[in-house]
């Protein structure tokens, strides 16, 4: 595969390098998405049906992806009960090598791994046991940097514990750590250092108590590097909490967190996980039901009932479908303007999880 | 290069060597004695356990495991982890040796045991409300505080402990985190809060357990009499059960109890005393007449200190849904009142009532020996057996409404009633309930309502201190009405049905196809209960809230 | 720690049951519910309760959430952790939808302590 390489590389930094969108036009962009038992079932976004179903190798079950953006032929998934990476080869249909993270005596689980624009680098959030006779000992969490040409570990640096969201920087310098109920932090690819915490929980806004998001990282790549996700500010004033879109731009060298505040959180009529359009700015949010709602008038312009819980929105990188996923068999796409459904594709499994195990990849 | 580590690991491999070599001989030498290859309970500890519990060199104390006290519910569950998630090989027989050499040698006592019983009664309705604050954000989202309280380790024992729940629980942090409650990493603030609380509050030492394990521990068997309550019959029944002694704290049983609709129920038992005190046991049961049931129940009982009253819980269930309330009273000498059955007197009008208990004979039989309390006169007195008194009583009407001490002089214990002109208005018991959908992949779990009807009490206002609660009022009228949470709320059509004697059952699990968005058979109803007093024009009625929440997977014997 | 209130369920639920049963005569041990205080997060309102304490609005079918809620240990009082306390707990769901859930296993923890 190496002998590839070069060649793939070029190819997608000079897309990349042409679009500030990932809009292309010369690929197809297909869906990932990891499945019961530890399978990666790949859907064509034209057709919105599966082409492949991919079996990995050992225990399931699937969960995080990271695709390669540069080398697209493969993407990464944790599976192993959370304690191997797996690089799966989407030409091929096959699992072609695993990253155990545990040894020995240590438990090495992951809830996060990301692979940066550039295609060289993995990098997976290690949440370390150490076992002994009779006694755990929880290590430092840390970050191992695997180089992709050689799949070997070239570092690991610590990190924060509860990290369930990687990205990095479009440059590839920075890496975004992202966790429930915590701020966002900033480390150098370089040598690990805690460059920035971007506050997100503890925002120093008077009047304003809390913060929760659910900054995963979804799919940011795909989105022009925009991670975005859904938020809820609680007032110390009135104890209301409000629904808001979280946004974070990694084109640029020093992003600003904005949060629009959008709609109440109240009983009877709510939606949880959100995303942020890049093409048109507008957010989307599900839960029973989806929502389009413009962050500018704060308005819900269209508002349509879902036919079970989707609790996972993703925007196609070209913007014009929603695809929504759960647990359920199948995922079901919206057209993104007038929130009619397309289709729904039956995976011919159930989804694993949340937002990050499902993602696009453009081939 | 020996680490500090490998030196370690090194001095405990040698201990195993020792400990195994040790026991091999001890047993075959007891094997060439004695012909019997029987280990001690210590011993099937010790060859289940050392292969990861090291003993400690200052005193040879496995490892963890003899640095903490929990229930034997609480021994059980570690016992099953132990299976499920490190391999361990445990046969039945030697899991319940294990669990009672554990609660025996490492239990709880009484006093610690007491304010968080209900948990281990499987009272799951119940909540615990002075969660300490260092517990709050950490622990109590997952757990029931109960479950936390009735536990006792050694300060390194309640170190490793969120290490542990890190290796266990993979997302325990962000789970926690996610709950809105929690500022810091769940680690540091178990670390930093939960745990210093518990090494302070909740010592391997305490002065209740080196006291406790110093009393002389009775037997219990023998001839014990029952009082109950069944919140599905109502009233209150009696009975007796006789236990026979076997070995190692096992006990054989028959009871037979009588409720207050004249209907009976008889059954075996069979169970075992853990701790001295803890009755954990297993019955069938049949009730009499042709449609009487054959029931499997579980008896969770706890005997006072001194041995002689043991009370607790005869679940109907595996789940703790239903169950009954029961209290066992030693046979001893002498006469002893213990209930009084029905405990409602109605001023003006004469009621019979029946004085359960033990000893009694007919020289009790005069009306001078009892007392019913202010304005309560006794017009006849009748002996049935040795156990039961039939008293004809009048409260005189005009008298205060209230509680009423029931005695009789040379007797000992006494009973309650309550005097009252009218029930004034009428209350569902629980207030707040809940029930779950199953029956097809998950157990329905079903929820059972009681009315009581309350009067108001000299000031003769409602909801006041002086009201006095009179007891199981009926017969009832009960429907569910819709709890209205949201526009065009409809759960009352899918959640299920009450029937007409206050017990509610759920529908079936799984997704509805008929229902907007395939929702399971959940939501929030009323539960509304009617009840019309003789004479009165218009019925009174009261409401509960019953929460039918999603079907569970997972059903710990401490929630 | 009135500021983390608002936001989640569980702290009402507390605050409304202690409120109940201080005011209220009726037996003591009817006091509130273990269940919305004890696993509704207010990402996830698909179990137990929403983040408000009630059952109306939750994920629907549950089903739809309920292998997250194995997979990433969100919701260990009611469903069978699949990362390490019970990993076969789904196995024989291969395809979560209307039929499929009813191949879930159930996790009865053994009681030694039965008689």
């Amino acid at each position: 595969m190496h002998g590839k390489n070069g060649s793939l590389l070029a190819g997608a930094l000079f897309v990349f390098g042409l679009l500030a969108l990932p809009q292309t036009t010369w690929a197809k962009w297909y869906l990932l998405a990891s499945t019961h038992p530890n399978n990666l079932v790949v859907v064509d976004t034209e057709t919105d049906t599966v082409v492949k179903d991919i079996a990995l190798e050992g225990r399931g079950p699937a969960l995080y992806i990271a695709p390669n953006p540069a080398q697209p032929q493969f993407a990464y998934v944790v599976n192993n009960l959370a304690k191997s990476v797996a690089m799966v080869d989407l030409d091929e249909g096959k699992q072609v090598k695993s990253f155990d993270l545990s040894s020995d005596n240590e438990l090495v689980r992951t809830m996060a791994i990301d692979v940066n624009m550039q295609g060289t680098r993995l990098f997976v959030h290690e949440m370390p046991i150490q076992q002994d006779q009779g006694r755990y000992t929880a290590q430092d969490n840390r970050i191992r940097v695997i180089d992709l040409e050689t799949n070997e570990t070239l570092t690991t640096f610590p990190a924060p514990r509860q990290v369930m969201g990687l990205a990095s920087s479009q440059d590839g310098n920075r890496l975004y750590l992202f966790s429930v109920g915590q701020d966002i932090f900033v480390h150098s690819t370089e040598d690990g250092a805690l460059l920035d915490t971007i506050p997100l929980a503890n925002r120093n806004i008077s009047g304003i108590a809390r913060t929760d998001g659910l900054p995963l990282g979804g799919t940011y790549q795909e989105s022009g590097h925009l991670v975005s996700f859904g938020t809820f500010t609680t007032d110390s004033i009135t104890n209301q909490v409000t629904l808001g879109i979280g946004s974070l731009d990694l084109t640029q060298a020093d992003p600003e967190l904005k949060i629009v505040e959008l709609q109440p959180f109240v009983e009877g009529d709510y939606v949880l996980t959100g995303a942020l359009s890049a093409h048109t700015n507008k957010a989307y949010f599900a839960y029973n039901s989806l929502w389009k709602v413009d962050p500018k008038t704060r308005h819900i312009e269209k508002k349509v009932s879902l036919s079970n819980t989707y609790f996972a929105p993703l925007i196609h990188p070209e913007g014009k479908k929603v695809y929504c996923g759960s647990n359920w068999h199948d995922v079901a796409v919206y057209d993104a303007e007038s929130l009619d459904l397309i289709t729904k594709v039956p995976l011919g499994h159930s989804q694993t999880g949340g937002v990050s195990v499902l993602r696009f990849v453009n081939r | 290069m020996p680490t500090g580590k490998t030196e370690k690991r090194m001095r405990w491999h040698i201990w195993v060597l020792l400990v195994l070599a040790g026991l091999i001989g001890t047993s075959r030498a007891v094997r060439a004695a004695e012909h019997q290859a029987r280990p001690s309970a210590r011993e099937v500890l010790v060859i289940r356990c050392l292969i990861c519990h090291a003993p400690q060199e200052e005193d040879g104390k496995l490892d963890a495991i003899e640095a903490q006290r929990k229930s034997p519910e609480g021994w059980s569950m570690t016992l099953s982890r132990m299976v499920r998630t490190h391999g361990v090989e445990l046969p039945d027989g030697d899991a319940r040796i294990l669990v009672k050499y554990l609660s025996d040698h490492y239990g709880l006592a009484p006093k610690e045991v007491e304010p968080y019983r209900f948990i281990l009664e499987q009272r799951n309705t119940r909540t615990t409300q002075d969660v300490p604050k260092p517990l709050q954000s950490g622990c109590i989202q997952c757990h029931t505080y109960a479950r936390i309280a009735l536990q006792r380790r050694t300060q390194d024992s309640w170190e490793r402990l969120p290490d542990a729940k890190v290796a266990l629980m993979a997302n325990i942090g962000s789970e926690t985190a996610s709950a809105g409650q929690l500022k810091d990493y769940w680690f540091d603030d178990a670390k930093n809060s939960a745990i210093p609380h518990l090494i302070k509050r909740q010592p391997f030492e305490t002065e209740a357990w080196t006291a406790w394990q110093a009393v002389k521990k009775p037997s219990y068997a023998g001839t014990w009499l029952v009082v109950g309550h069944d919140p599905g019959r109502g009233g209150v029944y009696t009975g007796q059960l006789l236990l026979t002694a076997g070995e190692d704290d096992q006990y054989t049983g028959e009871f037979s109890y009588t409720f207050a609709d004249g209907s009976r129920m008889d059954g075996s038992t069979t169970g075992t005393i853990y701790t001295g005190f803890q009755w954990r046991g297993v019955a069938q049961a049949k009730e009499d007449g042709p449609d009487g049931r054959e029931m499997r129940q579980r008896e969770i009982f706890f005997a006072s200190e001194d041995g002689n009253t043991v009370s607790g819980r005869r679940l109907l269930t595996n789940f703790g849904d239903l169950g009954m309330d029961e209290t066992w009273y030693r046979r001893r000498g002498g006469a002893r009142l213990l209930t009084v059955s029905p405990a409602m007197l109605q001023a003006g009008s004469p009621q019979t009532v029946k004085l359960f208990g033990m000893g009694f004979s007919g020289e009790m039989l005069s009306a001078d020996k009892f007392s019913f309390g202010e304005g309560v006169g006794v017009l006849s007195l009748r002996l049935d057996g040795n156990r039961t008194i039939v008293a004809e009583v009048l409260a005189k009407a005009g008298g205060p409404e209230g509680p009423r001490t029931v005695s009789i002089t040379g007797v000992a214990g006494t009973g309650q009633v309550a005097v009252y002109e009218a029930v004034d208005y009428i209350r569902i018991t629980p207030e707040r309930g809940f029930a779950r959908p199953g029956g097809i992949r998950t157990p329905k779990i079903f929820q059972q309502y009681e009315v009581v009807g309350y009067a108001n009490g000299p000031d003769n206002a409602k909801g006041t201190d002086d009201d006095v609660k009179l007891g199981r009022v009926g017969p009832v009228t009960w429907n569910l009405e819709e709890y209205v949470k949201r526009p065009n709320d409809d759960d009352i059509q899918y959640v299920g049905a009450v029937d007409q004697t206050g017990l509610f059952h759920p529908n079936e699990d799984g997704p509805n196809p008929k229902r907007h968005l395939m929702e399971g058979n959940v939501g929030d109803v009323w539960v509304e209960a009617w009840y019309t007093p003789e004479g009165a024009k218009r019925p009174m009625g009261a409401r509960a809230h019953l929460l039918v929440m999603p079907a569970k997977f997972i059903f710990p014997p401490i929630e | 720690m009135k500021h983390l209130k608002a936001a989640n369920s569980k702290a009402r639920a507390v605050t409304a049951s202690v409120a109940q049963a201080t005011s209220s005569p009726i037996e003591e041990d009817v006091v509130g519910m273990a269940q919305p205080i004890g696993c509704t997060t207010i990402f996830n309102p698909g179990w137990e309760a929403n983040p408000w304490g009630g059952a109306s609005s939750m994920c629907a079918p549950m089903e739809a959430d309920l292998l997250s809620c194995a997979n990433l240990c969100w919701w260990p009082a009611q469903v069978p952790d699949s990362l390490q306390n019970a990993p076969e707990w789904a196995k024989g769901c291969s395809g979560m939808n209307q039929e499929d859930w009813r191949n879930l296993d159930v996790v009865f923890p053994k009681t030694d302590t039965s008689g």
